[in-house]
C-alpha cells in the first residue's frame, strides 16, 4: 500500500512551468513533499509527479482551460518519489516568468479530507470509463 | 418576485380580490335592485296604461251604444281633466317623453290631438239640448276612428314598455349570472390562493435552508477548511434569490481575490526561493485587490529591483576587476546602510586596493624586466662559458682518455717490443747465420756463374755456327732454285733462331754477369749483415733494456694517467652539472625573464587610475 503524505495546513506547494509544462522552478515545500532535488525537477516535465490513478479527463480540462488563459483549479492526487502520493488543491494560473517567456505558476494547498475522499471516488469512476 | 410579493400575491391578493369580488357582487345587487325597481315602475305604468286603454275601449263602446240608442250622455271631463288627459300633459313635460323614440312620440301627439278633438266633438254633442243627428252621425263616424288612434298611441307606447320591461328583465338574469360567475372566481382563486401560498411558504422554508448550507459552505471556503466552492443554487427572483445571487457573486469575488492573492504568493515564494538561490533579476508581476498583499508584493518588488541594481552594479564592477579594469567604482545609493553598504564600500576599497598593486605590479615588473634581462645576460654567459669549459673538459677527458689508451698502447707495445726485441735479437742471431751462409751461397753462386759463363760461350759458339750454317743452308738453298724455297725458309727459320739463341746466351751473360756482381754485392750485404747483425744485436739487447724500462715506466704513466682521468672525470661530470646548472640557471634566468615581461604586459593590460 503505497504511503500517503498529508499536507500540513501551511503547505504551500509552488511550481513554475514554460508553457508545454516543463518545470523551470519549485520552491521547498514542493521539492520536499515530492521528495525532489530542486535539480532534479528542473527541466523535466510536470508530469514526473503525476500519479497513474488520475484520469486523463482532469488533466485534458486542465490543459484545455489554461491554454484559453483561464485560470484551472482542481484536486490532484500527485505521486512522489518514493512511491507514495499526496492530495493538493491545485490552482493553475497562466503566468510570465521574469524573462518574459509565458508559462504556467501552480499554486497547492492541502485540500479537505472530505474533498479528497469526493475526489477520490470520482475518479476512480473517470479511470474506469476510460 | 419577492416574498413581499409573494405575501401580497397569496394573503393581500386573497383580500383584495375578495373584496373586488365583494363589491362587484355588491354593485352587481345594486343595479338588480335598481332595475327590479325599474321594473316594478315600468309594470305599474304598463298596467296604468293597460287600464287607460280598457277604459278607453269600454267608454268607446258606452258612447257607441248611447249614440246607436240616440240617447245623450253626459260628459263633465275635459281633454285635460279625463283620466287621460290627466297623466298625458304632465307626461309630455317629463324627460321620458322627450327621451322617447320619435315615431311613439309622433304617435302620442296623434293621440293628444284625437283626444282633444274627441272630447271636443263629444263634448259638443254633449252639450245640445237635443239629439243633433248631425252631429251624432259624425260623432258615430269619427269617435272610433279617433279613439283607435289614441289606442294605438298607448298601444305604442305601451308596448315601447313593455319592450324595456323585457329587456331590464334580460339585463336582470345577466346580472345574476355575472353574480354567480362572480362566487365561483372567488371560490377558484381563494383556492388557488392557498395553494400557492402554502407552495411559497414550503419553497421559502427550503430556500432559507439552501440559503443557509450556502452561506455556510461560504464561510467554510473563507476559514480555508474547503478548498472550493460552488455557486449557490439560485431560483426565482425573490429576495433569498437575490440573497443567494449576493452570496455567489461574493464568492466569485472572494474566489478571485483569493486566486489572485495566491497568485501573488505564489510568485513571491518562487522569486524569493530565486532570491534565496541568488537570483534577483525577477520581479512579481501579479496584482492583487487585497491592499496589504499589494502592498507586500510592490515592497518586494521595490527591494528586488534595488538589490538587482546593486547586484548588477556589483557584478559589473567585479566582472570589470576580473578583466583587469579597476578604473570604475561602485556608485554608492545614499539610502544603503549596514550589509550591502559595507559590502559596496569593500568592493570599492578592492577596486582601489587591486588598482594600487595593479600599479605597483607593473612598476616591480618593469623593474624586474630589467633586473632579469641583466641576469639573464649574465647568466647565458656563464652558461655558456660553463658549457665551453665542460666542452673543454670533455675535450681533456678524450684526450686523457687518448693518452691513456696511448699510453696503454706503449706499455703494451714496450712489452711487445720487448717480446720483438727477444725476436729479433733471435732473428738476428738467426740473421747472422743465415748471412754467414748467404754470404758463403753467394761463393758458390759465383762458381756456379763462372761455369754458366763458360756454357754461354759454348752457346754462343754453337749459335755462331749455327748461324753460318743456316747462311749455307740459305745460299745452298737458293742454288736450288725453286725447289729449295721451302728449306730458304727453314734456314731462315734456323738462322732466326741462332740470332735469338745469340742474343738469349748475350742476355743470359749479361744477366749471369749482372747476378754475379749481384752476388758479390750479396757477398758484400750478407758481410755487412753480419756486422750489422752483430751491431744489431747489441742495438737490440740494448734496445730490448730500453724498451723494459719504458714498459715500466709506461706503467707507472699508467696510474698518473688514471688518476688524471679519474680527476678529469669528476671535473667533467662537476663542470657538466654546473653547465646543466648554468643552463638551469640560464632557463630560470629566462623564464624570470619571460615571467617579468609576462607581468610588465599583464600589469600594462590592467587598467588603473
Amino acid at each position: 500500500m503505497a504511503r500517503e503524505t498529508v499536507l500540513d495546513e501551511f503547505a504551500f506547494l509552488v511550481s513554475e512551468t514554460d508553457s508545454k509544462g516543463i518545470i523551470r522552478f519549485a520552491n521547498d515545500d514542493f521539492c520536499k513533499v515530492a521528495g525532489y532535488r530542486l535539480d532534479e525537477l528542473i527541466g523535466e516535465p510536470h508530469s514526473k509527479v503525476r500519479h497513474p490513478d488520475m484520469p486523463k479527463a482532469a488533466f485534458k480540462s486542465l490543459w484545455d482551460t489554461v491554454q484559453k488563459g483561464e485560470v484551472w483549479t482542481g484536486y490532484v492526487k500527485n505521486a512522489t518519489f518514493e512511491g507514495g502520493y499526496y492530495w493538493v488543491y491545485a490552482t493553475v494560473f497562466p503566468f510570465e516568468s521574469c524573462d518574459g517567456s509565458k508559462g504556467y505558476l501552480s499554486c497547492r494547498r492541502k485540500p479537505s479530507i472530505q474533498e479528497v475522499k469526493e475526489y477520490e471516488d470520482l475518479y476512480k469512476e473517470w479511470k474506469k470509463k476510460e | 418576485m419577492s416574498i413581499k410579493q409573494k405575501l401580497f400575491m397569496s394573503i393581500g391578493g386573497l383580500f383584495g380580490i375578495s373584496i373586488v369580488l365583494i363589491l362587484s357582487m355588491a354593485l352587481s345587487s345594486t343595479i338588480l335592485v335598481g332595475q327590479l325597481h325599474d321594473f316594478e315602475t315600468l309594470a305599474v305604468k304598463i298596467e296604468k296604461n293597460q287600464k287607460l286603454i280598457i277604459a278607453h275601449e269600454k267608454f268607446m263602446e258606452k258612447m257607441n251604444s248611447t249614440l246607436l240608442k240616440n240617447q245623450k250622455y253626459r260628459s263633465s271631463s275635459t281633454h285635460t281633466t279625463c283620466v287621460l288627459g290627466k297623466w298625458l300633459y304632465p307626461f309630455f313635460k317629463t324627460d321620458e317623453y322627450k327621451n322617447l323614440p320619435s315615431p311613439i312620440q309622433m304617435k302620442l301627439q296623434v293621440l293628444e290631438k284625437n283626444h282633444k278633438k274627441l272630447h271636443a266633438i263629444s263634448h259638443k254633442y254633449a252639450q245640445s239640448d237635443s239629439v243633433d243627428t248631425v252631429l251624432r252621425n259624425d260623432l258615430i263616424n269619427t269617435a272610433p276612428l279617433l279613439f283607435k288612434d289614441i289606442i294605438i298611441g298607448l298601444e305604442a307606447y305601451n308596448n315601447l314598455l313593455l319592450k324595456k320591461e323585457k329587456q331590464i328583465a334580460e339585463t336582470a338574469d345577466f346580472e345574476v349570472f355575472i353574480i354567480y360567475i362572480l362566487i365561483a372566481i372567488l371560490a377558484i382563486i381563494t383556492l388557488l390562493i392557498g395553494f400557492f401560498g402554502t407552495r411559497t411558504a414550503l419553497n421559502l422554508a427550503k430556500s432559507i435552508k439552501i440559503f443557509h448550507t450556502g452561506l455556510n459552505n461560504f464561510f467554510d471556503f473563507i476559514n480555508r477548511k474547503v478548498s472550493s466552492l460552488q455557486p449557490m443554487y439560485v431560483k426565482g427572483d425573490d429576495e433569498i434569490a437575490i440573497m443567494s445571487q449576493g452570496v455567489n457573486k461574493n464568492i466569485e469575488i472572494v474566489s478571485k481575490e483569493i486566486q489572485d492573492d495566491m497568485k501573488v504568493m505564489g510568485e513571491v515564494v518562487i522569486t524569493l526561493d530565486k532570491v534565496e538561490q541568488g537570483i534577483y533579476g525577477c520581479q512579481i508581476k501579479s496584482h492583487s485587490k487585497n491592499p496589504m498583499v499589494e502592498t507586500l508584493a510592490s515592497t518586494i518588488n521595490k527591494m528586488l529591483s534595488v538589490i538587482n541594481e546593486d547586484m548588477s552594479q556589483l557584478r559589473s564592477r567585479l566582472e570589470e576587476y576580473g578583466n583587469n579594469d579597476f578604473r570604475n567604482k561602485v556608485s554608492i545609493s545614499p539610502k544603503l546602510k549596514e550589509d550591502m553598504l559595507a559590502v559596496m564600500q569593500s568592493v570599492n576599497i578592492l577596486g582601489d586596493s587591486l588598482s594600487t598593486s595593479a600599479k605597483a605590479n607593473l612598476n616591480n615588473g618593469r623593474h624586474l624586466e630589467k633586473s632579469s634581462s641583466t641576469m639573464s645576460h649574465s647568466v647565458n654567459n656563464l652558461a655558456n662559458k660553463a658549457n665551453q669549459q665542460a666542452a673543454s673538459l670533455e675535450e681533456t677527458a678524450a684526450a686523457v682518455e687518448e693518452i691513456t689508451s696511448i699510453t696503454r698502447n706503449n706499455a703494451n707495445n714496450a712489452s711487445q717490443m720487448s717480446q720483438l726485441g727477444s725476436k729479433v735479437n733471435k732473428a738476428v742471431s738467426d740473421g747472422m747465420i743465415l748471412a754467414n751462409q748467404t754470404s758463403q751461397a753467394m761463393d758458390s753462386i759465383n762458381e756456379q756463374v763462372s761455369a754458366i759463363n763458360e756454357a754461354i760461350t759454348v752457346i754462343d759458339q754453337i749459335s755462331f755456327q749455327t748461324n753460318i750454317l743456316s747462311l749455307n743452308a740459305a745460299v745452298e738453298a737458293a742454288t736450288a732454285g725453286e725447289a729449295g724455297k721451302g728449306f730458304a725458309v727453314v734456314a731462315q727459320e734456323v738462322r732466326n733462331l741462332a740470332s735469338r739463341s745469340a742474343e738469349a746466351a748475350k742476355e743470359i751473360k749479361t744477366l749471369v754477369e749482372n747476378a754475379a756482381t749481384k752476388a758479390n754485392e750479396g757477398k758484400k750485404v750478407s758481410d755487412e749483415m753480419i756486422q750489422g747483425y752483430e751491431t744489431l744485436n747489441t742495438n737490440t739487447s740494448e734496445t730490448i733494456h730500453l724498451i723494459e724500462d719504458v714498459s715500466a715506466a709506461s706503467k707507472e704513466q699508467m696510474t698518473g694517467i688514471e688518476q688524471i682521468n679519474d680527476s678529469v672525470t669528476m671535473l667533467d661530470r662537476v663542470t657538466q652539472e654546473n653547465a646543466h646548472e648554468a643552463d638551469a640557471v640560464a632557463q630560470i634566468a629566462h623564464d624570470v625573464s619571460k615571467l617579468a615581461n609576462e607581468l610588465v604586459s599583464d600589469a600594462s593590460s590592467k587598467k588603473f587610475n
